[in-house]
């Protein structure tokens, strides 16, 4: 027998999901969909859940899940285009659709659009401390790593962040090339 | 939020700007209500209640399938009997030639796609039928009801 209610999961903690799911995705409709289906997998999933941790702490753990599936297709995906592609220079025009970028311009000119650039161990830990304000046992729980390795990473996760913001001032005083400064407007 | 951590001033500020950006962002793109209504409809479903509706489905399709296959099936009374043009023209010369005997209507008819439209006339309207053919001299008879 399952120990959630899936209805009241959903009522209680959906705007939560979504929001972590927009901060990682960085539009509107993505976050929608892995919002949604990160429900659909608590619905199927929920007599395995055993109660050791709280039910949002497990829905976080299943979107970070959902989230690494995606873009690791994603990743495939352009790899496969890569290569069908000849892997020359192109100009925007000619980029298959699947490259081009799909983010909202806030989320573009927030910090986040930066983080996303960080591997995924220090970038979930930041969104999971600084988007969704969970303490570090609790992302040690989603993550399920020791305490230590979450410290770890958010200490490297934002040192590795001021120094992206850093490269890129620098880079713009050396007058860079335009889509560097488009990464990390704000720092410019 | 005072972070034990993030001993350095501008790590604090990096994270203090993250929570701003986040709550500015929840702000601007709230999940839309009915994505949360979808997935509890979608979830409220039940195998049984998606079985029933599959097999009412299925009845649905087969119950029209069947209409559409019988209403094919109903002869058309009131529609060309003779006159069907080349590409319905196959040669049934027994079952003219039976016809023929029968009313003895000295005629040439050309055999049609099918006589099942005269065979399903009443007697009077296949005599009426082979009346109007008769004063016709022409090799090839057409004649639509």
């Amino acid at each position: 027998m399952s120990l959630i209610d899936v209805d009241d999961a959903a009522a209680r903690y959906f705007e939560r999901i979504h929001r972590a799911a927009l901060i990682m995705t960085g539009n509107p409709w993505d976050a929608e969909d892995l919002a949604q289906e990160t429900f659909c997998v608590l619905a199927r999933e929920s007599h395995r859940f055993s109660g050791r941790s709280s039910v949002y702490t497990w829905l976080y753990g299943i979107l970070l899940n959902l989230d690494r599936r995606q873009r690791r297709r994603s990743g495939i995906w352009r790899n496969k285009l890569r290569v069908l592609w000849g892997n020359e220079e192109r100009s925007p025009r000619q980029q298959p659709a699947a490259e081009g970028k799909v983010e909202v311009e806030e989320w573009k000119r927030s910090l986040w659009g930066a983080v996303a650039t960080l591997p995924d161990g220090q970038r979930e830990v930041l969104v999971l401390r600084f988007s969704e304000q969970l303490s570090y046992e609790e992302i040690a729980d989603v993550m399920e790593c020791p305490l230590g390795t979450v410290k770890s990473r958010l200490h490297h996760g934002l040192a590795a962040l001021r120094q992206r913001i850093t490269d890129a001032q620098a880079d713009e005083l050396r007058d860079v090339p335009r889509d560097v400064r488009e990464v990390f407007p704000r720092a410019i | 939020m005072a972070d034990e951590l993030l001993e350095s001033a501008d790590l604090l500020a990096l994270g203090e700007q993250l929570r701003e950006d986040s709550r500015r962002l929840a702000a601007a793109y709230p999940p839309r209500r009915d994505v949360a209504r979808e997935f509890d409809d979608t979830r409220r479903r039940s195998p049984r209640r998606q079985a029933i509706a599959l097999a009412a489905g299925i009845a649905a399709v087969g119950l029209t399938l069947w209409g559409a296959t019988a209403w094919q099936a109903v002869p058309k009374r009131h529609g060309p009997v003779v006159d069907r043009g080349p590409a319905d023209m196959v040669a049934d010369a027994t079952r003219v030639e039976s016809l023929l005997d029968t009313t003895g209507a000295e005629v040439t008819i050309v055999p049609v796609a099918s006589f099942e439209e005269i065979e399903v006339l009443t007697v009077p309207e296949r005599e009426a039928v082979f009346d109007l053919l008769e004063g016709d001299t022409s090799e090839v008879s057409y004649l639509s009801i």
